[in-house]
């Protein structure tokens, strides 16, 4: 048999093991999956603490990004 | 003591010069060098890669430098002896596991099959080079250009056929850094408008104890059965689980990025070093570019064929340009997927989708490259009465199966 075929031969026998070797692990992740779902974490509120602490800390947020004094800018609530 | 005169004197000097030494040869490789340089600089192919190639093969040709990979003593000498070693491209897959998120693959595992279809490119490139008169462990070093991935290339050139090392390592590379420019046309080949439209579901997603088991697994399982590819494989998913174990950030901060580039630069240097013109400049140079092209190709017609398969399977919910990335070339080949789709259909946002055959490429690439050195390493190679060995015991299976 001339190098051509043990070639033909080597393709067959390498994607035929790489094939099972990545269904294999196909099946691990399916198994691991099933074993260890997927819970979505819950949702925390964003800001806690009372209304004047965070009127406090939203001031100071916004008065540093526009550059302006405390004074100058006023936290209204929305609803 | 010899009578100095002022002729002699300068034919002493030139003669110590460089200059006195250029040749053809040379000259063509300091041509060449300056090419991957302006390639890299100004057309940006690859540049963290095909810039320290490209000074690493100008300082190699420059006569009297002493700085190629075969010169005892001198400094890229050194370099070469992680490639000639096999240290520095297990680092670089060390590096590319910190870096890659396995999590698009986990979420839909089924793209899996596409990482393992597209490595058909790299045993039909095997054949086609066996044919063209290259050895079977050359063949084999060729054929892995298809797997798209630089570091498994150099890994098992150098192993299996290391005086071909400098140009299997160019056309890794320069195929990587054209794959935007290789792959469009064979995808849009290949495809029907409607098939390139096909929206995918979101992804699962994915619980963290899955992304931590999953590197274990793959390593044990792999290794178990195929060990000649533990240095590749083992360090991906060490450099994985450093990521995603929550335990280890300052290991995984450097893996993927001071390590990483530390180790690029050696490990390009040392290839660019090995490019000396009686390497380089010989007509399977040619050749090898020319299948490594081929092999490219072929890799990204064998994702597409299986993206088309899994989209008839599944009712239409594949769509086959995923396949494409199932080349490694990490994340560029799911770009072009997503590129490609949205050229189809704006909204159509295809690139989380192609990244799960695109990592499952850099894990089925790294298989072939263990199936090649279990084949053909040193300590097992085939030879003729192997296979017609491997055939009769297949051939007596099937009989057992059918005949009892």
């Amino acid at each position: 048999m001339g190098n051509v075929g043990i070639a033909l031969i080597i393709t067959v026998i390498g994607m035929g093991v790489i094939f099972v070797v990545l269904a294999i692990l196909l099946g691990t992740i399916v198994l691991l999956n099933r074993m260890f779902p997927y819970i979505q974490a819950p949702v925390e509120p964003a800001v806690t603490g009372n209304d004047s602490e965070t009127v406090a800390v939203v001031t100071a947020a916004v008065t540093a990004f526009l550059k302006r004094k405390p004074g100058k800018v006023t936290i209204k609530r929305s609803q | 003591m010899d009578e100095i005169t002022i002729s002699s004197a300068f034919g002493k000097i030139f003669g110590m010069t460089g200059i006195g030494s250029l040749d053809f040869g040379v000259m063509t490789m300091l041509v060449i060098s300056l090419v991957f340089l302006y390639l890299a600089i100004a057309k940006g192919f690859e540049p963290l890669l095909l810039v320290p190639i490209g000074f690493g093969c100008l300082l190699a040709n420059l006569p009297h430098s002493y700085m190629t990979s075969s010169d005892p003593g001198g400094l890229f000498y050194y370099f070469y002896q992680g490639v000639k070693h096999e240290i520095w491209p297990p680092l670089i897959f060390l590096g590319v596991g910190a870096l890659t998120d396995f999590g698009p693959l986990l979420g839909n595992p089924i793209t899996l099959l596409l990482g393992a279809a597209a490595q058909i490119g790299v045993y039909i490139t095997l054949v086609i080079a066996v044919a063209l008169g290259f050895s079977l462990q050359q063949a084999a070093a060729i054929g892995i250009i298809g797997g798209a991935d630089g570091p498994t290339a150099i890994f098992l050139a150098n192993k299996l056929a290391p005086e071909l090392l400098g140009p299997i390592a160019v056309a890794a590379y320069s195929y990587m850094s054209l794959v935007p420019i290789i792959q469009p046309p064979i995808m849009k080949f290949m495809t029907t408008e409607e098939e390139r439209k096909i929206k995918m579901e979101q992804l699962k997603p994915v619980s963290q104890k899955v992304k931590i088991i999953f590197p274990i697994a793959v390593t044990v399982i792999c290794l178990l059965l195929l060990p000649a590819a533990s240095p590749l494989i083992g360090m991906l998913m060490l450099g994985n689980l450093f990521r995603e174990c929550g335990v280890t950030k300052r290991l995984h901060e450097t893996s993927e990025t001071h390590l990483i580039n530390i180790v690029t630069i050696l490990l390009a240097l040392a290839v660019g070093s090995s490019m000396t013109a009686e390497s380089f400049l010989r007509w399977e140079t040619v050749k090898i570019i020319t299948l490594g092209l081929f092999a490219f190709a072929s890799a990204t017609a064998g994702g597409i064929i299986l993206g088309k398969i899994l989209k008839t399977v599944t009712g239409g919910k594949v769509n086959p340009l995923i396949g494409s990335a199932g080349v490694s070339a990490v994340p560029m080949a799911a770009r072009v997927s997503q590129k490609v789709g949205a050229e189809a259909d704006p909204h159509n946002f295809l690139l989380m989708h192609a990244m799960g055959p695109n990592v499952a490429g850099v894990i089925g690439t790294a298989v072939a490259a263990g199936v090649m050195l279990a084949l053909f390493g040193q300590e097992a190679q085939m030879t003729p009465g192997h296979a017609e060995l491997i055939i009769q015991y297949g051939a007596d299976f099937v009989r057992s199966i059918f005949f009892g």
